[in-house]
């Protein structure tokens, strides 16, 4: 019989304060765990979804809005700018693409995007020249009203090629306004890209205006305004991918000096979000995890401490079956051991399992394309730190065990 | 040196050996032990009434207690001689105990209480150990209850795995601190025949402590404790 096998003998012995101690040690290696897999993941996909567009043109308003609202798809815009701003750029010879974009409506909750076959064709600066989205079927727009969907939205509502849906006002779904005089066809479906665009449905920039047009004439029919003026159009924003990274705070603030529109430098917003938001609440989170940690080291002290009270007499058997001191310190020590390698595991499939299920059940717009069993950067260190720690407020209890003489437990027995 | 059971043996010819043993016990009293000495499969028997130093005298013959004076012996070795950790392997190798009241590791089956005087006792290892430790259960008519928890055995039934597992290393010595007081009478039967057969096979030493004059009996060498205790100063009896 190994001392290890005694160990566990001895954890199993008192079953429901080892499980609690388990139960303790999991989760403060489960809430570090998650912090790390959230922020590198959210950190990811956000930075990765911002690198990928050099500057945003959109209406007049707050910057980091605007990034959000037209990158990421988690914002509502902060206004439109003239058509002519996009034209404008395109013949721009410091600019290598341009894509308009135009929000306005949502089917069950996913957005409807007005663009132009250009937006297929977008190179991502952080992705080199591959192609960021490929069509799994189908075509991409030509009629108006033809859609592509996303690989969510066409999972999630089960459209396919030759369907048909109507849209409904707004950003957000709200039963009761859906545009049923403007259906739209699905013509192709976007392979899974693990960013936003698998929650975007495509379309023509004219469905979005077509849409609205009626829409504004139905609001001047019931509240009696006056004709409708010369209308300009206007899209929502302006993706723009530059000759160099380089020219991005030049363009950037030559646009803003103007009135017609702003522009925001997506990377730059995102960066400062993080430093001044997302960091402190970040680190605030893993001073609480550490914390934490230190909590579950302090369990399996107590643990142990609690049992050594009642082993003294055991611990004195053994010395008189011929366990060497050294032995008795190692015993105890292996049952710090045994809770913190099962707390840790237990917590590390928890972390893991417990995202899981959180993303499927909560589904959060941000964490599109979130991978629950990825293992974070840090993640190894922490584990092992709290393994560590576990282990060596083990040795307290394994050197009362060293030091404790076994006459004083069997001087009136034997 | 003789091989029996497999086990080389000391053939010392005293193989345990009391000089001059002095504990103090407290202040002014202290106990002084006549010079004793065994021999190999030779057994005694400690006799006296309650608190005249009986359990003092098992304690310093397996070296729980260091004596103030005098030399202890067992099997060719001075304990005063060995550090800590030394006297606890020493013990393990040499010694066997029998507590009065088992001390049996609960939460551990009976197979494994007595693996663990293998363990520690031979520091044995591996497959064999159980193997062992099997064989000495069905020695003691436990073999169909090696799995079973000793804190849900009968109080016979524990003292039968306590014998077993004092036995299991193989001691040159057992000390038992009366073996038969916390069981009734065919318990009682049973429990010494075991003990002086296992005993008789091992070929060690035994000192027995008893305050039952019939058990004590059975021991062809009685040693009582009566007067061993006194106040410091007085002179011995």
């Amino acid at each position: 019989m190994t001392l290890l096998g005694m160990a566990w003998r001895y954890v199993r012995a008192r079953r429901s304060v080892s499980v609690l101690t388990v139960l303790g040690i999991a989760l403060a290696t489960a809430l570090p765990c998650v912090v790390l897999l959230l922020r590198e993941q959210a950190e990811g996909a956000l930075l990765r979804e911002g690198e990928g567009v050099d500057l945003v043109l959109g209406g007049k308003g707050s910057p980091l809005q605007l990034v959000l609202s037209v990158v990421h798809h988690l914002d509502v815009p902060t206004g439109n700018i003239p058509l002519s701003l996009y034209e404008t750029f395109r013949e721009d010879p410091r600019v290598v693409r341009a894509v308009p974009l135009s929000l306005g409506d949502n089917v069950a909750g996913f957005r409807i995007m007005g663009t132009s076959p250009e937006f297929f064709e977008w190179r991502p600066r952080n992705r080199g020249d591959g192609a960021w989205v490929t069509l799994r079927e189908g075509r991409i727009f030509e009629e108006t009203f033809d859609a592509v969907l996303g690989a969510e939205v066409a999972e999630r509502l089960g459209l396919r090629i030759g369907d048909s849906f109507v849209g409904s006002h707004g950003l957000q779904a709200a039963p009761g306004t859906e545009h049923d005089e403007f259906p739209y066809v699905v013509t192709g479906i976007l392979e899974r890209t693990g960013g936003t665009v698998d929650r975007l449905v495509l379309s023509t920039l004219e469905s979005v205006w077509d849409v609205h047009e009626a829409e504004e004439e139905l609001h001047r029919g019931m509240f009696g305004a006056g004709p409708r003026a010369d209308r300009v159009p206007e899209v929502t924003a302006v993706w723009l991918r530059l000759r160099s990274p380089g020219m991005r705070l030049w363009i950037r603030d030559e646009i803003n000096r103007g009135t017609d529109a702003m522009a925001a430098v997506p990377v730059d917003e995102l960066h400062r979000l993080y430093q001044r938001v997302l960091r402190p609440v970040e680190r605030g989170m893993l001073w609480m995890a550490g914390a934490v940690a230190v909590v579950s080291g302090f369990s399996v002290l107590a643990t142990l401490l609690q049992s050594t009270e009642r082993r003294r007499r055991d611990w004195a058997v053994l010395r008189t079956l011929g366990a060497h001191p050294r032995e008795i310190a190692a015993l105890v020590w292996m049952e710090a051991f045994w809770l913190s390698s099962i707390g840790v595991i237990l917590g590390v499939i928890l972390a893991h399992g417990g995202l899981a299920a959180g993303v499927r059940v909560f589904e959060p717009e941000f964490l599109s394309g979130f991978d629950p069993f990825h293992f974070a950067e840090l993640q190894g260190r922490v584990v092992l730190m709290i393994w560590i720690s576990g282990m060596l407020f083990g040795l307290v209890p394994a050197l009362t065990g060293y030091r404790r003489s076994p006459i004083e437990e069997l001087s009136r027995e034997v | 040196m003789t091989t029996i059971m497999g086990t080389t043996m000391t053939t010392t010819t005293d193989l345990v050996k009391l000089t001059d043993v002095r504990v103090t016990l407290g202040e002014r009293v202290e106990a002084r032990f006549p010079d004793v000495t065994l021999a190999r499969g030779e057994r005694m028997a400690v006799t006296g009434p309650s608190g005249c130093g009986k359990s003092t005298l098992l304690n310093v013959l397996c070296g729980l207690l260091r004596p103030d004076g005098g030399v202890v012996r067992v099997a060719g070795r001075s304990l005063g001689d060995l550090g800590a950790g030394e006297l606890d392997v020493f013990r393990g190798r040499h010694i066997g105990v029998v507590h009065q009241s088992f001390h049996l590791l609960h939460g551990f089956s009976a197979l494994e209480n007595v693996m663990t005087g293998l363990r520690f006792g031979r520091r044995a290892s591996g497959r064999r150990v159980r193997e062992e430790a099997m064989d000495l259960l069905d020695r003691v008519g436990l073999a169909d209850q090696a799995g079973a928890k000793t804190n849900r055995m009968s109080v016979g039934e524990r003292q039968r795995v306590a014998i077993a597992r004092a036995l299991a290393g193989k001691p040159d010595v057992l000390l038992a601190d009366e073996p038969t007081g916390a069981l009734d009478p065919e318990a009682s039967e049973r429990a010494m025949a075991l003990l002086e057969g296992l005993c008789g096979e091992v070929n060690c030493g035994w000192v027995c402590v008893t305050h039952d004059l019939e058990l004590a009996k059975r021991f062809p060498r009685q040693l009582s404790c009566a007067g061993v205790i006194r106040r410091t100063g007085e002179a011995a009896a």
